[in-house]
């Protein structure tokens, strides 16, 4: 297959040198060719189009608004302006959300990443009874609703008799979010060959010299990466903050108390922005790190099914 | 290599369950301060409410009149997610809530504790009308104490609309077809659909009236653009030019004015909805003498006139219009509320899921 011929294009090849197959007449199988190629060509074009304007769309216009010299989303536009820019880094309740939400996911994701690796460990190394058992329990949390994860923990901690902190909040996201670093990581141990473990021993390493010379470094794209996914589901996540928090806000429950105000809607859009700016910017660096490190980390997130994250 | 892993993430488990329950033992406690003044009242507060009823702002004469008070603060998106939360253990002092949305059920499922009337200060300036609101008083005991309030009326477009609505029989005019609006909650709706069928206690319909109402609203579905959902929905669909006639509020007017679009608002002489929104006590209070100072300081006069001028709502202390400014005055909509004889509770009717049923049928036509 040529250079920058995709699969569609191939098959098509295959088909025009069997004519026979699509059509015994002959006459009318170059334009049901030309046909099925416009089609493939411009309805996948197309598809993906909407896939982006779907994906897209709703964020660029809120970038757009962000600028808008109006409160009211709606056109024409009312002229330029940062004044939204300014009013949200000015704003001391958004600044505060902002910085419990950032301590918060810097203290899970590094959680995560520790009882994530450790759960992939097991379960990828170590045959016991009971293992798909545990394998269950520790991917529940991946198919739960949070809501219902967040209520579950608010009853847990008042039976319990625990006050409700931006600790709480850390308790209950950390369980909910590190099978993500397990399915991330388990995914390149599955990859990795053990023989290379088996190798360097013979040759005189120690355990943990083959854990930090050859395991580490093999997952380490795969453990940059469930991190910062760590991280932006932490800093993202509505559900779980909302019931298990205690008298403090983070971003996301100032976002969604604030749009009560319409006065807010624009320093919502402004902060928004620069939020979605530093996580696309993150996910970026993700990605290309996997990718510059070998494709099995990429493989392995690209064919992970993803959440639904709190759109910011 | 296993054993170590293992004791590891026993440590992990360990440290995590050791930082959640570390927090049991608070030091968040609500005694009183030991340098407070003699009497005031002081410690922690604890206030669950829309997070407009702490707005820095508006609070500057709470925290200038108590210092002593450490108030903590936690918001809600809605009385809905408020329930669930109180129901499933969040605790907190003094409980914002809304008699349109959950006052009444507050109360019945016992998230509000009787209120003692002898320490509320402005109980006897606050508007008869607003005090005989469905959950504000249940079994002759206060529960609430209405802090503000407003009144659902018709918003339009005068520069389109050039004849002003008088009733909400306009809101159905042919003439809008396709270009008028109603917000999107069941008992607003059906208030509406009942007003503009000359129903004129839509609280206590029967089902025969309902199904009226509802065959009405559905045979009057393609009149509607949009069913809104909230300010920034409404304000943009005027600004845009969609609708030029919907249900609203005064205060949306006034800010769609600022925008440049001639908005105006008018009172249905049909009726006028009133939703009031206020505070009570929860029963795990625990410190009653800074939740009593607050519901007093949120019916006082410096509050009451900040949330008439800056956030347009109707207050519920009667001797505040003498204070206020003949703009503010008409902006939060006083001039028209009266002694809101014309006014019906947007309040939940008994048969509540059936009109959320029959709403949801209008909707899905």
């Amino acid at each position: 297959m040529g250079r920058g011929m995709d699969r569609g294009e191939g098959l098509l090849v295959a088909q025009v040198a069997h004519p026979v197959r699509l059509d015994t007449t002959g006459s009318a199988v170059p334009g049901a060719i030309r046909i099925h190629r416009a089609l493939n060509r411009w309805g996948w074009r197309g598809f993906l189009g909407i896939v982006f304007l779907t994906l897209f769309g709703p964020l660029a216009i809120l970038v757009a608004f962000s600028f808008n010299d109006s409160t009211i989303l709606a056109f024409p536009f009312e002229g330029l302006t940062t004044k939204w820019y300014s009013l949200a880094l000015q704003d001391p309740s958004l600044r505060e959300a902002l910085v419990n939400s950032t301590a918060v996911a810097f203290i899970v994701a590094p959680l995560c990443l520790v009882l994530g690796t450790l759960a992939a460990f097991g379960l990828t190394r170590f045959r016991f009874r009971g293992r798909g058992a545990t394998g269950g329990l520790v991917g529940a949390p991946l198919v739960l609703p949070w809501l219902i994860v967040g209520i579950a923990a608010l009853m847990g901690y008042a039976k319990a008799n625990i006050d409700l902190s931006l600790k709480t909040v850390i308790a209950t996201q950390t369980i909910c979010t590190f099978p993500l670093v397990t399915a991330i990581v388990a995914a390149q141990l599955f990859r990795f060959q053990r023989v290379q473990e088996e190798a360097a021993i013979d040759l005189g390493c120690s355990r943990l010299e083959v854990l930090r010379h050859i395991i580490l470094p093999h997952i380490a794209p795969a453990l940059a990466a469930a991190g910062i996914f760590a991280f932006t589901w932490s800093f993202n996540n509505y559900e779980i903050s909302a019931f298990t928090i205690g008298f403090q806000q983070t971003f996301p429950i100032w976002v969604y108390s604030s749009v009560r105000n319409p006065d807010h809607t624009a320093v919502v859009n402004a902060i928004s922005t620069l939020i979605s700016a530093v996580q696309v910017v993150l996910i970026y660096l993700a990605l290309r790190m996997l990718r510059s490190r070998g494709g099995t980390g990429a493989i392995a997130m690209t064919e992970m099914p993803l959440p639904v994250t709190e759109t910011s | 290599m296993s054993k170590r892993i293992r004791v590891l993430a026993l440590v992990a488990t360990l440290a995590m369950l050791a930082a959640a329950c570390s927090s049991g033992g608070s030091d968040d406690s609500p005694s009183p301060d030991p340098g407070a003044s003699p009497g005031a009242p002081s410690g922690t507060l604890r206030l669950f409410s829309y997070s407009d009823g702490f707005d820095p702002a508006y609070m500057t004469t709470f925290y200038e009149q108590y210092p002593d008070i450490d108030l903590e603060t936690a918001s809600f998106g809605s009385n809905d997610e408020a329930i669930a939360k109180l129901q499933a253990g969040f605790q907190a002092d003094v409980i914002n809530s809304c008699v349109d949305e959950a006052t009444l059920e507050m109360v019945n499922k016992g998230l509000y504790a009787p209120l003692d009337v002898s320490r509320l200060e402005n109980w006897d300036d606050i508007w008869p009308s607003m005090k005989a609101l469905p959950g504000v008083q249940v079994d002759g005991k206060v529960y609430l104490v209405p802090a503000d309030a407003g009144t659902a009326g018709i918003l339009y477009n005068a520069d389109v609309v050039t004849t002003p609505p008088t009733s909400w029989l306009d809101l159905f005019d042919p003439q809008w077809a396709g270009r008028a609006s109603m917000e999107d909650i069941s008992v607003t709706a059906i208030d509406i659909g009942a007003l503009a069928n000359g129903i004129s206690d839509p609280l206590s319909m029967t089902t025969d009236q309902l199904d009226q109402v509802k065959n009405y609203l559905i045979d009057h579905r393609d009149q509607f653009r949009t069913f809104w959902k909230g300010a920034a929905d409404i304000k943009s669909q005027f600004k845009s030019g969609e609708v030029v006639i919907a249900s609203g509020y005064p205060d949306y007017a006034k800010q769609l004015r600022k925008e440049g679009v001639n908005a105006q608002f008018a009172v249905a002489k049909e009726g006028q909805m009133l939703w009031t929104c206020g505070y009570g006590i929860s029963p795990d209070a625990e410190n009653l003498d800074a939740a009593y100072a607050l519901l007093n300081w949120y019916s006082s006069v410096p509050p009451q006139v900040y949330a008439a001028t800056e956030f347009d709502y109707i207050t519920s202390n009667m001797t505040v219009g003498d204070l206020l400014s003949k703009e503010a005055i008409e902006d939060s909509g006083l001039d028209t509320f009266g002694e809101a004889e014309n006014a019906i509770p947007a309040s939940p009717p008994n048969d509540r899921e059936a009109w959320v049923a029959a709403w949801t049928e209008v909707k899905a036509s």
